[in-house]
């Protein structure tokens, strides 16, 4: 009996809109008896991607406009992403009737084989978090996923450079303080790969996903329905209305994530203002003011630092402080839900 | 409430057994919809919900939301046909409602909705106890929820 298959198609170096069309293609116009697919692109030109149930506010608009950068909704989850010719894109789709139950089963398994093929190149790769890959100690490839269609697809990226002060650029911040932060946590947390060779790692890639599914890999071209698909996701991928994204609620406050664990949040509530860097789960820095705290604002922030980044944990170390603590955690809770 | 396999059911609500969802009747044709708390926790933990718009047609299976846990974007699919009544405005604000207060975080309410539409539903203290518990099971062996 013939081994099943997986199909593999790589579309090489391509436009913004078909770098986000080929997979959201793919997607859409697989059947539950189709074979999975294992896909590669890279951007020839760089653009801003952003996720299914993120607000465009979130984004620095007029910035983006200025350095030439289109912004890209995709169906898939996770926050706005700086994209160019510097990262190789993967995707794995496959019926959503096979694909493993469970958000965390899914990342598991269907990230696992990104991980073996990087570090069948000798990359020290993990998976980190639930859905991270990490490679000495910093995050070497966002990813994502989602169901399209009858489809569930996983998306990766491989780094081999990256511009953090460009993604700094292109994101909103209450204030320039705040950017910098940023950026100096994106540095420390942001690595690359510059040593790694595209074609291999794809070689690798598709190895290690064809070994994982027990298939037969079989480099393809996208069918003629799975090319109208793409088309008609171009289309989409330019439509206003599609990029405004769905009605949400404004969230209260600016969380800006570096990766698992690590993140930048900046929220106010009645007067009291509160701006936390939380690293590794833990809150590492905090500034508390609120015009008649006085004195009594560095003792809030301190009560803060080394606190676990949740609601229990938070409101355990504001319980001495009593209404000043509430209000303090009524400014922070926001912050403490990672999207 | 039952407790099955380690979690609190409601034995009086009506439940889909594909899509994990409670379904409770509530008038001539009209129903509410919320996830059971084996959706909620297998969903992962919810950060964004974008819900349908009142006056939106379904067939069982399409969308009634999107939700979103761990980056994962993916449908809510409609336990039966008829037509989205009202949707819960505050889910959008605290979309973790989902996963901490299952039946207390209805999702949304469908009306125009026909008896045979609500044939395939569980219900029943013992049958919603022995496919709750099969459920569970499946779930545990697939290594999606902790022992």
């Amino acid at each position: 009996m013939a081994q099943a298959t997986l199909r593999v198609i790589d579309a090489g170096a391509v436009g913004a809109e078909r770098s986000q069309a080929l997979w959201h293609g793919l997607a859409d116009a697989m059947g539950q008896a189709d074979a999975p697919v294992l896909s590669f692109c890279r951007p020839a030109e760089p653009y801003v991607g952003i996720g299914y149930h993120r607000r465009l506010d979130e984004l620095d608009c007029g910035a983006c406009a200025r350095l030439g950068l289109p912004i890209l909704r995709r169906q898939i989850g996770g926050g706005p992403v700086y994209l160019d010719s510097n990262q190789l894109f993967f995707q794995l789709t496959l019926p959503a009737a096979s694909a493993p139950a469970g958000v965390l089963r899914l990342y598991g398994e269907l990230l696992g084989p990104a991980v073996q093929a990087l570090r069948a190149l000798g990359v020290d790769a993990a998976l980190a978090g639930v859905n991270d890959i990490v490679a000495g100690g910093r995050k070497v490839s966002g990813t994502g996923a989602g169901q399209i269609g009858d489809a569930v697809t996983v998306v990766g990226n491989v780094m081999f450079a990256f511009d953090h002060e460009r993604m700094s650029e292109v994101l909103a911040f209450p204030d320039e303080a705040m950017r910098a932060d940023f950026l100096r946590l994106l540095r420390e947390n942001l690595g690359t790969l510059p040593d790694l060779d595209a074609a291999a790692l794809k070689q690798s890639l598709v190895s290690a996903y064809a070994e994982a599914l027990g298939r037969e890999p079989v480099w393809d071209a996208p069918r003629a329905d799975e090319l109208g698909a793409i088309k008609r996701w171009e289309e989409r991928l330019r439509d206003l209305t599609w990029l405004e994204g769905p009605a949400l609620a404004a969230t209260p406050g600016r969380q800006v994530k570096v990766r698992a664990g690590t993140w930048l949040y900046d929220g106010e509530s009645e007067g009291l203002h509160v701006r936390v860097r939380v690293q590794e789960g833990l809150i590492a820095e905090a500034q508390v003011t609120a015009p008649w705290l006085n004195g009594a604002a560095a003792g809030l922030a301190r009560a803060l630092v080394g606190v676990a980044a949740r609601p229990h944990s938070v409101a355990a170390s504001m319980d001495r402080f009593e209404h000043e603590g509430e209000r303090v955690l009524a400014a922070l809770a926001p912050g403490l839900v990672v999207r | 409430m039952i407790t099955v396999a380690g979690y609190n059911v409601d034995e009086g609500l009506e439940y889909d057994p594909d899509y994990n969802l409670w379904v409770e009747r509530r008038g001539a044709g009209v129903v509410r919809v919320g996830y059971d708390p084996l959706g909620a926790e297998t969903v992962g933990d919810i950060v964004a919900v974008a819900l349908a718009v009142p006056g939106q047609a379904l067939v069982r299976g399409s969308a009634l939301a999107t939700i979103e846990a761990a980056k994962f974007v993916g449908p809510l699919p409609a336990p039966v046909a008829g037509n989205v009544r009202v949707v819960n405005e505050s889910l959008a604000r605290n979309p973790g409602a989902i996963n901490s207060d299952p039946f207390g975080s209805w999702i949304a309410e469908i009306d125009g909705v026909t008896d045979d539409a609500l044939s395939h539903l569980i219900a029943g203290a013992e049958a919603i106890r022995s496919w709750f518990s099969a459920a569970a099971e499946r779930f545990r062996l697939q290594g999606v929820i902790a022992e």
